[in-house]
């Protein structure tokens, strides 16, 4: 089988003949824009800041030679948390790598098969990794003043982190204390450096921004899906159940459900999440009427695909645009809402660090105005708000009607 | 039964409900499909003409189990198809595919054109592996692409091109029963014959049959053995292709034919002015209202499909 | 410059569209001329730049993307090209008037068809509006519309496709317009309606003595219709002559498989003649003659590859861009 052998050749090698996915042009139109980037890079810096708050602010030295040994206290006293954020960010970025190898070294007809196998093997490793790591981990608790024994000789050449403190640090000695050379943003009323737990507090408000959205998407998606998809009955009911949860203030809904919760972030994220997928459902529901009615749709029931297929391989893909743009706003809208809370008192718990919270502190007891407790925070929730909307809107351009058309 | 016929349909009806209120009473019906019955021989091509609102596309689909059949049975290779449940759909899926009339949008802009052809390959048990990428490449092959568009995506075609994927698409599953609906109408006169040409071939190849939709008579008569017109939901004529150019009968089939445009150059005019499509169908003959020989009788009395000639149907009183 | 008889006269019209991947020439150096109480089709495919002509004509381009590269346009002496915009309202659906392709469209929903033919009227003519509500019934009468005084201050909705086309072309003759620019008038109607519509233009045609610009892509309709055909291939004029003889004698080989390919009624053909190929897209265009690609005689030959055949008249009143077209060389 000559031709055979000649097809094949022709399938392997002519990377010539491979198309542009609608995601690559998504791309080129989004990276056209220079403000896009820059936010882009913004966020990711964040990112990186966020995973490595324990490396950039701690009070624990990297190296440290305590009586001629070589101690490491600061990998010692790294929490189980801090592991699986690690792990989190580690599978992350594989996944990234590998979809953009994919898309220069995969066949794109195979390409969403060896796609979802990476997945699965990713998500595995991740959930697999944390759950040990949150059994078997040990809590270890570090006490030491490594400052004071450096200072009293009985420990030498150590290496601190940048911001040499730790963001549950009391010191009433240097609380309310501006600017310094010691304290590059300053301390707070009970004598934490400021920069330090802003950095700490980057985790809590992506964390809380991505989570949030995380679970508001999921739960808008297939929402908004089911009615979409079978409409009628289903439709008119889950309609229904959407206009009264639309109907209630979600801020106040939040508040009023935080005081029945323990303070804790997960707490707050899944509230804030259950609270907020009503746009989501709605985008989607919309686009699946839309689709419903388009022929290839009807082309892959007349196939007879299973619905499994139809939903989620021929709809959702085409309908998720939308989406993806509510997303990115809805991770500055959560951002923002746990902000407000916390600066209401009704956010995290102290000593954990959160930009609203740090910002509530901004006016001391005896009525003083101290302008670096607000000025400081206030400017972090500020550009990463601005940024994820700038990035939504860069993203609505890029996916919205121009290409649109020419797909 | 005859065993040479592969599809036969009984008094189909396809009634959409009219609600008003906000109860959504149903207050009344759009009968876009009303009492039509017809048969297709095994390898042959049943031509269904109509203008818009005809009801020719709603028929396709509800035989295509697309849409919910308001009443009427639809027997495929003896069987009758509607009542089926949707687990025993998916044998008859397999048998019965269609060829859509927008290119645009009857592909999967988010798959490649190898996903697209290959999903149904999979999902029916056809082929897998290697044997799965021979099996797409032959296909492309088959509808004049080329094997290198495997890993193409449709944003990347022209019109023609589309349409070719979508018949590739069509003939993935091995069906018995192919349902063009208007497949060549969207696409340009150059294209269109190619379009026909190659619908033919595969025809001929696979020995298809071919329930083939269009608005466009001269089309329908190069590719069809037997044509029925269709009038607001009813057959109004059924006859062999050559027969029915040769002698229309019914007084609609006359008025299409007289209406065509033919590129010869000599001006013509149209020489009966009959008023347009009615919104309300009228108690009797659906055409009467344009009818320039219908009489007090037409507009209350349906007329019956009658056999007039051996193998030539019409609804008509005054045949 | 143009002579008495003549309405429109364009003289080497180029319209470029600046995209993202370059220029897209979607009209290269066309001329055609239209007389007066003559209709001229405008026949193609899709994205061969028919269209684009039409809108150059009213000077509809948007702009950006797109620009009128080079050309004249002259309406009876006029260039209206180097005409002001105010100037150019004017001339716009008082002198020229088009008809669009998309009936369900072009009319706005939330007016009554009598406001908008109306203000069409108002906009143009010094006319109260009694005097402009009377005309206006004057033209859906004239477009044969049943009942016009009913249908006045009825919203768009109610009525069907051809009415709407009706509704249209009552609209666009309101002012008497010397030129009516139809794009595609009946493409998306059924063919019974076609025939009506077309008869329709046929018959105000003669009582305005009104020229017409048919664009269409049916050698039907252009067979029944016109006096005059220019076929449009790839952004150029490929073939321009009288109707009689374009049927008759068809010299560049795009319009003679045009012809060919057309399935005939009656005459049971076992296939189709056919154009191998696909259009070019206006951004990428082959090189040399245009269509060597599809062409049965230029794929492959050398001159047809390399250079591109102008326009030129082979016979009287008979233009054609083919190096193999007889007469071509002379």
């Amino acid at each position: 089988m000559k031709t055979n052998e000649y097809k094949k050749m022709e399938l392997k090698t002519e990377k010539k003949n491979w198309g542009t996915s609608y995601g690559q042009l998504v791309w080129q139109q989004f990276s056209k824009n220079r403000t896009n980037l820059v936010c882009m890079w913004f966020i990711i810096i964040l990112f990186t800041i966020a995973v490595l708050a324990p490396f950039i602010a701690n009070d624990k030295p990297l190296i440290i030679h305590i009586d001629g040994k070589v101690h490491f206290p600061l990998f010692d006293t790294l929490t189980a948390n801090d592991y699986a954020v690690f792990i989190a960010a580690i599978t992350g970025i594989t996944l990234i790598s590998l979809i953009r190898r994919n898309s220069r070294k995969v066949d794109p007809f195979l390409r969403s098969g060896v796609l979802w196998k990476q997945v699965l093997i990713c998500t595995g490793t991740l959930l697999v990794g944390i759950i040990l790591l949150l059994v078997f981990m040990p809590r270890k608790l570090d006490a030491t003043d490594y400052r004071a024994m450096i200072a009293s000789g009985k420990a030498s050449d150590a290496i601190f982190p940048l911001v040499p403190y730790g963001y549950g640090r009391t010191d009433i000695k240097v609380s309310q204390k501006p600017p310094s050379n010691e304290h590059w943003l300053g301390t707070d009323d009970v004598g934490s450096d400021v920069l330090c737990r802003l950095i700490h507090g980057t985790r809590i408000s992506l964390s809380v921004g991505f989570v949030a959205v995380g679970i508001a998407s999921v739960i808008g998606i297939v929402f908004g899906a089911i009615m979409g998809y079978f409409g009628g009955k289903i439709d008119f009911l889950g309609m229904r159940l959407l206009e009264i949860m639309m109907s209630v203030p979600t801020f106040f809904l939040i508040i009023t459900i935080v005081a029945f919760f323990p303070r804790s972030l997960l707490n707050i994220m899944i509230i804030i999440g259950i609270t907020s997928w009503t746009d989501d459902a709605r985008f989607i529901r919309a686009e699946f009427f839309k689709l419903r009615n388009q022929d290839f749709v009807q082309a892959a029931i007349s196939l007879g695909l299973p619905l499994r297929s139809i939903l989620f391989r021929h709809m959702l893909p085409n309908g998720i645009a939308p989406v993806l743009v509510s997303i990115t706003f809805g991770v500055a809208g959560a951002i923002f809402i746990e902000s407000a809370l916390s600066f209401l008192g009704f956010g995290v718990a102290p000593p954990t660090p959160s930009w609203g919270q740090m910002l509530s502190t901004g006016v001391s007891t005896t009525g003083e105005f101290l302008w670096w407790l607000t000025l400081f925070p206030g400017l972090a929730i500020f550009f990463t708000v601005t940024a994820y909307n700038l990035l939504g809107e860069g993203l609505r351009d890029a996916i919205d009607p121009k290409l649109r058309k020419a797909v | 039964m005859n065993n040479n016929i592969l599809l036969k349909v009984e008094n189909l009806k396809t009634w959409f409900p009219i609600k008003k209120g906000l109860l959504r009473k149903i207050i009344g019906h759009v009968k876009a499909v009303d009492d039509i019955s017809f048969q297709i021989p095994h390898g042959s091509t049943f031509g269904l003409v109509g203008e818009s609102g005809s009801g020719k596309t709603t028929a396709a689909r509800t035989i295509a189990r697309l849409i919910h059949a308001t009443g009427g049975k639809v027997y495929f290779n003896g069987e009758n198809i509607l009542p089926l449940h949707q687990s025993e759909l998916r044998r008859i899926r397999k048998d019965i595919s269609i060829v859509f009339q927008d290119p645009y949008s009857s592909l999967n802009p988010r798959m490649t054109v190898g996903s697209i052809i290959a999903e149904p390959l999979r999902i029916h048990k056809i082929a897998k592996g290697s044997e799965l990428i021979d099996r797409i490449a032959t296909l492309l092959q088959k509808v004049g692409l080329s094997a290198a568009h495997i890993n193409r995506y449709p944003h990347e075609f022209s019109g023609g091109q589309r349409q070719r994927i979508g018949i590739a698409r069509a003939l993935a599953v091995e069906p018995k029963l192919v349902i063009c609906d208007e497949p060549v109408s969207a696409l340009d006169v150059s294209i269109q014959s190619q379009i026909l040409n190659l619908l033919k071939d595969l025809q001929e190849q696979f020995r298809l049959t071919y329930l083939f939709i269009a608005h466009d008579l001269s089309v329908v008569e190069f590719i069809s053995d037997i044509v029925a017109v269709m009038y607001l939901g009813k057959i109004v004529e059924i006859a062999p292709a050559v027969e029915l150019y040769e002698k229309p009968l019914h007084p609609y089939t006359k008025l299409l034919l007289s209406a065509i445009p033919l590129p010869v150059p000599e001006r013509k005019k149209s020489t009966a002015f009959v008023s347009e499509i009615g919104q309300e169908a009228p108690a009797g003959c659906p055409f009467s209202g344009r009818c320039p020989i219908a009489d007090g009788f037409c507009c209350r009395e349906i007329p019956p499909l009658e056999e007039k000639a051996p193998g030539h149907f019409a609804a008509c009183f005054k045949t | 410059m143009t002579e008495n008889g003549k309405i429109l006269s364009i003289q080497n019209l180029s319209t470029f569209f600046d995209t993202e991947l370059g220029v897209a020439k979607a009209v290269q150096d066309v001329s055609f001329e239209i007389e007066k109480g003559k209709t001229l089709a405008l026949v193609g495919e899709s994205g061969c730049g028919k269209s684009v002509t039409a809108l150059s004509i009213m000077r509809l381009i948007p702009t950006p993307p797109g620009r009128i590269e080079s050309g004249k346009i002259f309406y009876r002496e006029h260039n209206i090209l180097e005409f002001s915009e105010k100037q150019m309202r004017g001339i716009r659906g008082n002198k020229i008037a088009m008809i669009f392709q998309e009936p369900m469209t072009s009319l706005n929903p939330v007016y009554t068809i009598g406001d908008q033919i109306v203000e069409a009227i108002t906009l143009h003519q010094k006319k109260t509006y009694e005097q402009a509500w009377s005309m206006a019934q004057e033209m859906l009468d004239k477009v044969r519309i049943p009942d016009p005084a009913r249908r006045m201050s009825e919203y768009p909705h109610l009525l069907s496709g051809g009415m709407r086309q009706r509704v249209m072309i009552a609209m666009a003759i309101s002012c008497k317009p010397s030129l009516l620019i139809a794009d595609e008038p009946t493409t998306a109607l059924d063919v019974t309606i076609q025939a009506q519509i077309l008869d329709l233009l046929d018959e105000l045609q003669q009582s305005e003595n009104m020229s017409i610009l048919l664009i269409t892509h049916d050698l039907g309709v252009v067979a029944q219709r016109a006096d005059d055909v220019a076929v449009m291939y790839a952004s150029k004029i490929a073939e321009k002559c009288s109707c009689k003889e374009l049927f008759k004698n068809p010299l560049h080989p795009y319009t003679q498989g045009l012809l060919h390919s057309l399935p005939q009624l009656g005459t049971r053909q076992k296939r189709l003649n056919t154009i191998a190929g696909n259009v070019p897209e206006p951004l990428n265009f082959p090189s040399g003659c245009k269509f060597h690609t599809r062409c049965p005689i230029g794929c492959n030959d050398k001159r047809c590859q390399t250079a591109e055949p102008e326009l030129k008249e082979v016979s009287k009143d008979h233009f054609a861009a083919c190096w193999y077209a007889p007469g071509y060389e002379k």
